[in-house]
């Protein structure tokens, strides 16, 4: 029974989120693009390999100066480090989130473990809405920033690097004219 | 009383080892409880499953080697490796 509950977490947990208001809806649930995680994992897969390149190029040198047990051990060392580091990564771009609701729209950005900036926007304040995709790999990969203008001399609100900008624009749009 | 007698080498190796590794758990638990805590939907808590079972294996698979380390000759060992590499004479 109890292990069934903390089973259920990795299915049923729904959209929630700190603040929700009752009978308020998440629409949508946005993150980074995946390519700006994937880069990352690339550079912490070039830093997995230099230990297996180290014992391949010395391993006549580690076994000649009975170096292997010490060896063996700073490697583990260098991965456990190396995990918290991938984990650190995805911690921080799986907390990098724009929330669109049926009544509001939330950025809330990690910076850091202890410092993160949330943002709120009405769905009715919202004036006009823009995205931009630059250059060859975000036209390839179909994602690229959009841009909210709200009411007043506010500043404009921000998605940066989303998949699908276009599809999520005519999400809020719809939003939006289903409000007014 | 003279404290300093009471310190060994072996005492601050242990002691820095202990602080390197209070640290490290510390920043493991602060990943953990962000994935949980603030992580809105299941990927971040699969994320964290994943993360503590790695978690687990790699640091039983360090905590085996460093037992599997002999501390006495540690110290010979490392002042070869240093003569090896800082004290070598290169010819053309």
């Amino acid at each position: 029974m109890i292990l069934k509950s903390i089973l259920n977490i990795f299915k049923e947990s729904k959209n929630h989120f700190e603040g929700e208001e009752t009978t308020e809806e998440v629409v949508l649930l946005i993150r980074r693009h995946p390519f700006f995680i994937i880069v990352r994992l690339v550079f912490f897969t070039i830093l997995i390999l230099i230990p297996i390149a180290v014992g391949i190029v010395f391993s006549s040198f580690l076994h000649a100066n009975n170096l292997l047990s010490l060896f063996l051990f700073v490697s583990s060392v260098w991965y456990l480090f190396i995990w918290s580091g991938i984990f650190y990564a995805l911690t921080m771009y799986t907390l990098d989130v724009w929330i669109v609701t049926d009544r509001r729209i939330i950025d809330s950005t990690q910076h850091g473990f202890f410092n993160r900036t949330i943002s709120e926007l009405h769905i009715t304040r919202i004036q006009d809405i823009s995205v931009q995709t630059e250059g060859v790999v975000q036209t390839f990969l179909k994602f690229g920033n959009l841009q909210i203008q709200t009411a007043g001399t506010e500043e404009k609100f921000k998605f940066s690097q989303i998949p699908n900008p276009t599809k999520v624009k005519d999400e809020i749009m719809k939003l939006s004219s289903a409000k007014i | 009383m003279d404290y300093m007698n009471l310190i060994s080498i072996k005492l601050v190796f242990y002691a820095a080892i202990l602080l390197v590794l209070l640290g490290y758990w510390v920043f493991n638990f602060t990943i953990l409880y962000h994935l949980a805590r603030f992580g809105i939907g299941t990927q971040p808590k699969k994320i964290a499953a994943i993360f503590f079972l790695g978690l687990i294996c790699l640091f039983f698979a360090s905590t085996v080697l460093f037992a599997g380390l002999d501390l006495n000759s540690l110290k010979d060992q490392l002042s070869g490796l240093l003569k090896l590499f800082f004290n070598t004479t290169y010819s053309l």
